[in-house]
């Protein structure tokens, strides 16, 4: 699953939706985007979402006996780019396609976590090197549409074609390649079976390939690489999930309908007949909008206006609440190639600077949870039992001292060989209130001892590049990860500071021997082992200090029936319309 | 008549030079260059520094700056404004179409309204002036002015939108297709009822003032005086003799009412959500769409010659072939 930097907090909204309707998908992205929906919007890279039942509070109406019907509504910030399944790039995006018109090969069980085979007929068999997956298409899944001898089915020619175009370097598909990099060859074995080679075993391909692999129709698409970049199928889908497209307004809403052809007994029986994406850009407006019948679920980003949703009567009618933390958290970078943050001591006492604790309360409002490790509190590597640095001034001047860093010639402020302690902390310029507040406050308390913390807001895509090109001092971010293991070779690993996102340049022998075993690890017991010893590494060497985990806070009319909540959030495939 | 059309036409080719000139040096010049956002992971493609600067050089980011600009030029007189990378790789021209019917519909209508309700408040305050009323009137009117769209869209959501009996819809939403006739009609003014009003509230006190002040002054001057003398009824000095005069400044707002509701119209469609032009400049401005950018300042720019045509075509008309400078 591929896991992202995003601008602090634009992610969070969304990501709510969607996992609160897919919960095994990922979304993310704009706060919009995950529309809320459905079934599994899952969005992408989110699959994460993982659902804490101790942190929600959910009211759940009376379900009854399911019933068919009826038209879920959810909303998205901004219109989509194109739905082509291959060059899609927003989470929305990929929560549609991935939940209602593409499914993946590999689902994931929102209550135990497993992988459980979807459009695959069962997980991949390994080869003896460990290098091989051959996989098998569960056969008698068609397309929405065929061609004029009639249906097509979905088969390894598919495939082959999918990959063809993924990796052809003229087809802007770099997002899609980014997830298979260690994989060398896609192969149709028969009509139904295919293969994937890796350069060296890799545990993750299972994970990766199933949920992430891209389908497109080769009956229909272009195959000429540059054509297929301006395919019409990207605005008129053709996939062969649950969901069939129906018709899209720029600008006002995508609708899709059920797929007759879609089994819809079972683990995935979809009761919802059709469903809609609204474009509502301003996500103030949604609770109103839900509250109208206008939508069937959204998410909130307010944490103050949700407690005074939770306490109108008119909402407690029209909703249920529903609260959860998700695989995303923020957290903050100290560039180690600047000699300044190459001193651990120095990284530790920003971090008893900051204070978290009272965004947590002030901000949050108590949705959230102060971090103790750069990981979400969902995983299984998570040690909830290591507690993040407390709020320390004392410490944290201590420290400094230790580091040789004493205000000298009395002004006030910290010097150390003729340099002043200055360092700035950029952040992307459209942010939550949690990252502009708690920038203000941690500024306020590092100038009380001697430390001048320059705050900078940033555009995203500048600052990005900014990242990558370890032109900064210190840069806030948020992070989405995925629900099972979360791989943080790409963060944190030597070899990921020149290609990868380990912006910081953090660098240590013994973290990277962790995380390269954590990679080639394939027994899931020990790899949680090492895991968990990465997590407490990286608590120690503090090369990001974690923010925040914060929760998603959803509203779910209370027409849907059936909304059940599981340890990935709450799913919309077997959720129904009361009539 | 005709010569001033003919300068006003001749004038057209460098304002619209210059528009897109700013404009292209303005985006050039803004922090992370060209295609920036395709590097982020949220709503670009991930690219890495390399397949950035690959990007960039296959479409041509990476000449002299007068060549690019030169080759956008060329294009552009053609009617190729490029593609939107931010959209998919669409031709801007089909998003631009896709969206100006809804945004001149909306903008005919407010203009036109601004104008009905606006003259008349103004000739009211002008008959008025001085009152206690007029004061009020006067203080309403600046009221207004003072906010943005965006607050008067959202007071009126308050109001009208939000709450029991509160039936006006929050969100556009186009006609569907099927829906003909009267149905039609009521349809798009139950959905376009909202973002005119904010168009036509927040730009009403410009002209209520102008026009106070064109008639004040009027209706002060001897001619009027000797009007009433011969026993002109009041009604008629005011709406046939003193308003021909009054109105001239109004006509000169004329041509900056056009570029203004362009504007005002980014805030308005982005907060109903409407698919229109407005929304297209905020949304290519957020994303950094270069190409999308250059179109909208063309647009714009056009919008704003055309307002200043209708002026003064006008001014020539009310004075009578008298030509304006």
């Amino acid at each position: 699953m591929s896991r992202r930097a995003r601008p602090a907090g634009a992610g969070f909204v969304g990501v709510g939706l969607a996992s609160l309707s897919c919960l095994s998908c990922g979304d993310d992205s704009d706060p919009a985007a995950r529309a809320p929906l459905a079934a599994p919007l899952a969005l992408s890279e989110v699959r994460s979402q993982a659902f804490s039942p101790a942190g929600q509070a959910s009211l759940v109406r009376d379900a009854g006996p399911a019933q068919a019907g009826g038209t879920l509504v959810q909303a998205a910030v901004r219109d989509y780019v194109t739905l082509n399944n291959i060059l899609r790039v927003s989470a929305n995006e990929e929560a549609l396609c991935r939940m209602f018109l593409f499914p993946p090969l590999l689902d994931l069980d929102p209550d135990t976590i497993e992988l459980v085979p979807l459009l695959a007929a069962a997980r991949p068999a390994l080869s003896a090197d460990r290098r091989t997956w051959t996989w098998q298409l569960r056969p008698g899944v068609r397309w929405h549409r065929g061609d004029a001898d009639g249906a097509v089915e979905v088969t390894a020619a598919d495939v082959e074609f999918s990959w063809r175009m993924m990796a052809h370097p003229a087809v802007k598909a770099e997002k899609a390649r980014s997830a298979f990099g260690p994989v060398t060859e896609v192969k149709a074995v028969d009509r139904h079976t295919f293969t994937v080679t890796t350069k060296e075993p890799f545990f993750r391909l299972e994970l990766e390939f199933g949920f992430n692999f891209r389908l497109m129709p080769a009956h229909l698409a272009e195959h000429d690489p540059e054509k297929f970049n301006v395919d019409p199928l990207g605005r008129a889908p053709v996939g062969y999930g649950p969901y069939r497209f129906k018709e899209w307004k720029p600008g006002e809403h995508l609708e899709f309908e059920r797929n007759p052809d879609w089994p819809r007994a079972g683990r995935l029986p979809y009761p919802i007949e059709r469903f809609r994406i609204r474009i509502a850009a301003d996500t103030a407006l949604w609770p109103q909008l839900l509250e109208r019948g206008e939508l069937s679920l959204c998410t909130v980003n307010d944490y103050v206006r949700w407690e005074e949703l939770k306490a109108d009567p008119v909402y407690r009618e029209a909703a249920t609440f529903h609260e959860y933390f998700l695989p995303q958290w923020l957290y903050i970078t100290w560039n180690q190639q600047r000699p300044l943050f190459a001193d651990a001591r120095v990284r530790r006492a920003l971090t008893h600077l900051y204070p978290r604790e009272r965004v947590k309360e002030k901000v949050y409002a108590g949705h959230a949870v102060v971090l103790n490790a750069p990981g979400s509190v969902n995983y299984a590597a998570y040690d909830p039992a290591l507690a993040p640095l407390p709020f320390d001034a004392a410490a944290a001047a201590r420290l400094l001292d230790a580091a040789g860093w004493r205000d000298l010639d009395g002004d006030g402020m910290r010097e150390r060989d003729g340099v002043a302690l200055r360092f700035v902390l950029r952040h992307p310029a459209a942010t939550v209130p949690a990252v502009s507040q708690g920038n203000r406050w941690f500024q306020e308390e590092a100038r009380k001892v001697g430390v001048d913390a320059v705050i900078e807001p940033v555009d995203f895509a500048q600052l990005q590049q900014q990242a990558i090109a370890h032109d900064f001092d210190a840069v806030l971010m948020s992070w989405v990860g995925d629900p099972r293991d979360d791989d943080l070779y790409d963060r944190f690993h030597t070899s990921a500071i020149a290609e990868g996102s380990n912006w910081g340049g953090y660098s240590d022998p013994a973290c990277d021997q962790m995380l390269e075993a954590f990679r080639g690890e394939f027994d899931e017991a020990r790899r949680l082992e090492i895991g968990r010893a990465i997590y407490r590494k990286l608590a120690e060497d503090l090369p990001v200090t974690a923010l925040y985990n914060p929760q998603a806070l959803v509203l779910v009319s209370t027409k849907l029936r059936n909304v059940k909540a599981h340890r990935l959030g709450a799913r919309w495939y077997d959720w129904w319309i009361a009539p | 008549m005709t010569r001033l059309l003919l300068r006003r036409l001749l004038l057209l080719l460098p304002t619209l030079l210059g528009v897109t000139l700013l404009t292209f040096a303005l985006s050039r010049a803004a922090p992370g260059g060209p295609l920036a956002f395709l590097a982020t992971s949220e709503t670009g493609r991930g690219l890495t520094a390399a397949e950035l600067a690959e990007a960039r050089r296959a479409r041509g980011f990476d000449r002299p700056l007068h060549q690019q600009y030169i080759t956008w030029l060329g294009a552009a007189a053609r009617g190729d404004f490029g593609v939107s990378e931010a959209r998919g790789g669409r031709p801007v021209a089909e998003l631009l179409r896709e969206r100006v019917g809804t945004t001149v519909a909306l903008q005919s209508i407010a203009a036109l309204l601004i104008y009905l309700l606006g003259v008349p408040i103004g000739a009211w305050c002008a008959v008025q002036a001085g009152t206690r009323s007029e004061r009020w009137a006067g203080a309403l009117l600046f009221c207004l002015h003072a906010l943005p769209a965006v607050v008067i869209g959202t007071f009126l959501i308050a109001w009208l939108c939000v709450g029991a009996g509160a039936p006006l819809p929050l969100l556009w939403k186009s006609v569907p297709t099927g829906v003909t006739g009267l149905a039609r009609l009521a349809h798009w003014a139950e959905h376009a009822f909202l973002p005119i009003a904010c168009l036509v509230l927040a730009s009403l006190t410009g002209v209520a003032r102008y026009a106070r002040a064109g008639l004040v002054e009027t209706l002060r001057q001897p001619w009027i005086r000797a009007l009433r003398a011969r026993g002109l009824p009041e009604r008629r000095v005011l709406w046939v003799h003193a308003l021909r005069t009054g109105i001239l400044p109004l006509v000169t707002l004329l041509s900056s009412l056009f570029p203004w509701l362009v504007t005002g119209s980014v805030a308005v469609e982005t907060l109903f959500s409407i698919p229109g032009l407005g929304s297209f400049v905020f949304e290519s401005v957020r994303d950094r769409d270069d190409p999308a950018v250059m179109a909208n300042a063309l647009m714009v720019g056009a919008v704003t010659w055309f307002g200043f045509l209708v002026s003064d075509l006008l001014h020539a008309w009310l004075r009578g072939g008298e030509q304006a400078p």
